[in-house]
């Protein structure tokens, strides 16, 4: 198989239509994040979150606080 | 004294009726001297007790005095929260500390979640007959 130059597929890429322009662009974005590690962020609106049902720091802080007023009210 | 009471559950939207029934429950919230009677809903799904912001500041605490800030995820991960403590008395029972995330966002539900109204209180639901019964710890 023999490598196309660059000089040889632009004029190739300019005859493709617009959504697949868009595509290849695409395409190539995700290629580069992916070989640096970057998780995109349309995937990290994805990724799964804290919600209040493990919201277990935030618990560990009130126990805190809890612990403080119960400490300052019975010496 | 009884040591449990038994509370039905609150329908919610009237055109929907038992199907939009939630367990609320009837407290008192004091802080400072200064009482609040509320509806806290019973959420087993929260890990904290959650106050909205204007019900903080109608029981006159002051938000620059609270000084722990806490993470809550969810629909409340875009408000800054912090703990506050406050009495809370349910029906005959004797008044206990309950530790609030206090939310900035001023639509959140009274919540009472695991910490510390869980710890607190037991609870036995009756889902089929839309009742709750209550027991102090």
């Amino acid at each position: 198989m023999t490598m196309l130059t660059t000089t040889q597929f632009v004029p190739m890429l300019r005859q493709l239509s617009h959504s697949d322009k868009l595509l290849l662009l695409n395409f190539l974005v995700s290629e580069l994040l992916r070989e640096s590690g970057i998780v995109p962020l349309s995937i990290q609106d994805d990724l799964p979150r804290q919600g209040l049902h493990d919201s277990f720091e935030a618990a560990a802080i009130l126990a805190q606080a809890l612990k403080e007023k119960q400490e300052l009210t019975h010496g | 004294m009884a040591n449990k009471v038994r509370f039905a559950f609150t329908e919610v939207d009237p055109s929907l009726g038992a199907l939009s029934t939630l367990p609320y429950l009837p407290l008192t919230l004091t802080y400072q001297g200064q009482s609040l009677n509320v509806s806290g809903l019973l959420d087993t799904g929260s890990s904290v007790n959650v106050l909205p912001y204007e019900m903080g500041l109608a029981l006159g605490a002051v938000w620059e005095n609270q000084r722990l800030s806490l993470p809550l995820g969810g629909n409340l991960a875009r408000f800054e929260a912090r703990a506050l403590v406050v009495k809370a008395t349910v029906e005959q029972f004797p008044a206990v500390d309950l530790a609030f995330a206090w939310t900035q966002d001023k639509y959140a539900p009274l919540i009472l979640g695991h910490m510390n109204f869980f710890l607190a209180f037991d609870v036995c639901f009756y889902r089929s007959e839309s009742a709750f019964e209550i027991s102090q710890k």
